[in-house]
């Protein structure tokens, strides 16, 4: 009896974590359509609800700016952090994130080649990107299938690739600076400027994806295991971890396709969830996904506020913000977990 | 039961073991012994397809070991290997991992599979920190947790990597006592480990592997008195009888 009433205490725990978690993002969004450079009421944003067909100053600044942008926000940060958490029990690696699987650089060296190819063909950087970053990926995990598909192969494949893809692009920028421009905003990572027509396609794949890695989070907990213990259990340990690889460079290329390379969220939010309590791959999924949310939004609308009327990309003042933050929580938690 | 006939294993080119020929029973605590390197783990990850054969057959209740399916082979043969991780769950949901070759994509666990869970917590002793989280646990206590999640894979054999090693003595006993009340209910228990006397002490059945082929093989008694093992590890192994049976000890 005392058992099955632990086991419901820790239940209910996860589930506050998860419900705190969704009601900080519900106000974080009402914040974030409010908040900017003309700063809107809640009651400016029931008007303009009230009445889509009101072509107000504030109406056109509520559906072309905030909402894309809020929308933005939210997408990006649960594509990112729930695939640094998928890549982080994939390869076992803490230190891993999304980059390693190739997906930045990939992403990097598309919009590079776009942006040397003349202003013409901007339009079409966000695709690039989208399909640079798979390609990136895809690379990675055959030259990491080529050779046994194990963890560090998988790594190992991720840096050589990275720092291969990397070179390219720094000879790109150093034979034409003018690339500098468009790569550089890509390489920071903003939301600002966005449109829903630019997130739509990315909206697209990152939902399938997401949903897809929830119907095998008992994979990813047996994968958890180890190696051995995954295969002695029936799993065909390689399949599944391809799987969730491309699972995770589809939400983070789709994610990059618009907001450029926001990687800390991918890196710090799944481990923050991480120490926080429980590794149930459902519930490290679903928190991370809701966290990265969070955080992004909340450094977004920091971003916008700050120095108003001017705007900090946000990529930066993530680092700005996260980096400290997470080292503070690694030297509040030190020797708190057991296996890193 | 698991019949090797005519096995060779080792990696790539380099032959680890030669000519293996040897029956795993149900029902019965086969320990295979030997000195570091002889293979011995090798030998339990070709029997579980972990890595492949490099000729020979392996013969699990009848089929062929390659013709079993991940999932078929694993609802025959359970595992636990020598190193671990040791995840940030509960106890109760490690041991459900154990459930996992009964679930097929995207179904979720049933009552079954619960059930087992319980009797296998149950049997293992773990029931009563079945809440708690795996790094709070000793490592005692999360080796009864790993075996626990064997024993819910309802198999009819276990393999056992060195599952003593780290262990304090009274948790290497506890070890031994669960790996002989497997074999009471008609496991074939196959365990690795370096305690002579405690193998000799429990075992059924000793494979003592060395020099790249399999030495000995008989019960306890036999193998004893064959004096490989003095041989094998350059020791000198005595027996003793007590008011509990028949003991072993190094001099």
């Amino acid at each position: 009896m005392k058992n099955s009433q632990t086991f419901s205490i820790r239940n209910s725990k996860k589930k506050a974590i998860l419900a705190g978690l969704l009601f900080l993002l519900l106000v974080l969004i009402v914040c974030s359509l409010c908040s900017g450079a003309v700063r809107l009421s809640p009651a400016d944003i029931l008007h303009v609800l009230i009445n889509p067909q009101d072509h107000s100053l504030q109406g056109s600044i509520f559906l072309l700016s905030r909402v894309p942008r809020t929308c933005g926000s939210v997408l990006a940060g649960m594509a990112f952090a729930a695939s640094g958490a998928v890549i982080q029990t994939v390869l076992n690696n803490p230190l891993a994130a999304p980059n390693i699987i190739g997906v930045n650089s990939g992403a990097g060296l598309a919009v590079a080649l776009v942006s040397l190819a003349g202003t013409a063909y901007l339009r079409i950087l966000p695709a690039a990107a989208m399909a640079g970053a798979l390609c990136g990926a895809a690379v990675v995990l055959v030259i990491a299938g080529k050779t046994g598909a194990s963890r560090m192969t998988t790594i190992l494949a991720g840096i050589a690739v990275s720092s291969i893809f990397s070179a390219c692009i720094d000879a790109i920028i150093t034979l034409a600076p003018d690339t500098l421009v468009s790569y550089s905003w890509f390489r920071i990572g903003s939301l600002a400027g966005l449109t829903m027509s630019r997130i739509r396609p990315a909206f697209f794949m990152i939902l399938p994806a997401f949903l897809l890695l929830l119907s095998l989070a008992k994979q990813m907990d047996v994968l958890m295991l180890g190696e051995s213990t995954a295969h002695s259990l029936g799993m065909n340990v390689k399949r599944i971890r391809t799987i969730l690889l491309v699972l995770a460079a589809f939400l983070t290329g789709a994610a990059v396709s618009f907001a450029g390379m926001i990687g800390f969220v991918g890196l710090i939010v799944p481990h923050i969830i991480r120490r926080a309590g429980d590794e149930d791959s459902l519930y490290v999924l679903l928190s991370s996904a809701l966290g990265g949310a969070v955080l992004l939004t909340l450094c977004d609308i920091a971003a916008r506020i700050l120095f108003r009327p001017y705007e900090m990309p946000v990529g930066i003042l993530l680092s700005l913000l996260g980096g400290p933050f997470f080292i503070g929580l690694l030297i509040k938690q030190r020797g708190g977990r057991i296996h890193d | 039961m698991i019949e090797l006939r005519n096995l060779s294993v080792g990696y790539g080119s380099r032959t680890i073991l030669e000519n293996i020929d040897m029956e795993i029973h149900d029902s019965r605590v086969l320990v295979l012994l030997g000195p570091n390197g002889c293979g011995k783990s090798t030998l339990l990850k070709t029997i579980l397809a972990l890595q492949p054969k490099l000729s020979g057959e392996i013969i699990v209740n009848g089929t062929a070991l390659e013709h079993l399916t991940n999932r078929e082979r694993a609802r025959q043969m359970a595992y636990l290997p020598q190193s671990r991780t040791t995840p940030n769950i509960s106890v109760r949901r490690m041991v459900l991992h154990g459930r996992f070759p009964y679930m097929s994509y995207p179904r979720q666990y049933g009552e079954d599979d619960f059930r087992a869970v319980e009797q296998a917590m149950e049997l293992t002793g773990t029931a009563e920190y079945a809440d708690a989280m795996m790094p709070q646990l000793s490592g005692g206590q999360q080796q009864k947790v790993y075996i626990a999640m064997a024993l819910a894979q309802g198999t009819g054999t276990i393999l056992l990597d060195e599952p003593t090693t780290f262990l304090d003595a009274g948790s290497q006993l506890d070890t031994y006592r669960l790996a002989k009340s497997f074999a009471g209910e008609g496991k074939a228990v196959v365990l690795v480990t370096h305690d002579l006397p405690l193998a000799l002490q429990y075992a059924d059945e000793i494979a003592v592997l060395a020099e790249g082929k399999l030495c000995a093989f008989g019960t306890p008694e036999t193998v004893y008195g064959s004096g490989v093992l003095d041989r094998v590890f350059g020791i000198a192994l005595k027996q003793t009888e007590t008011e509990d049976g028949r003991r072993y000890y190094l001099i």
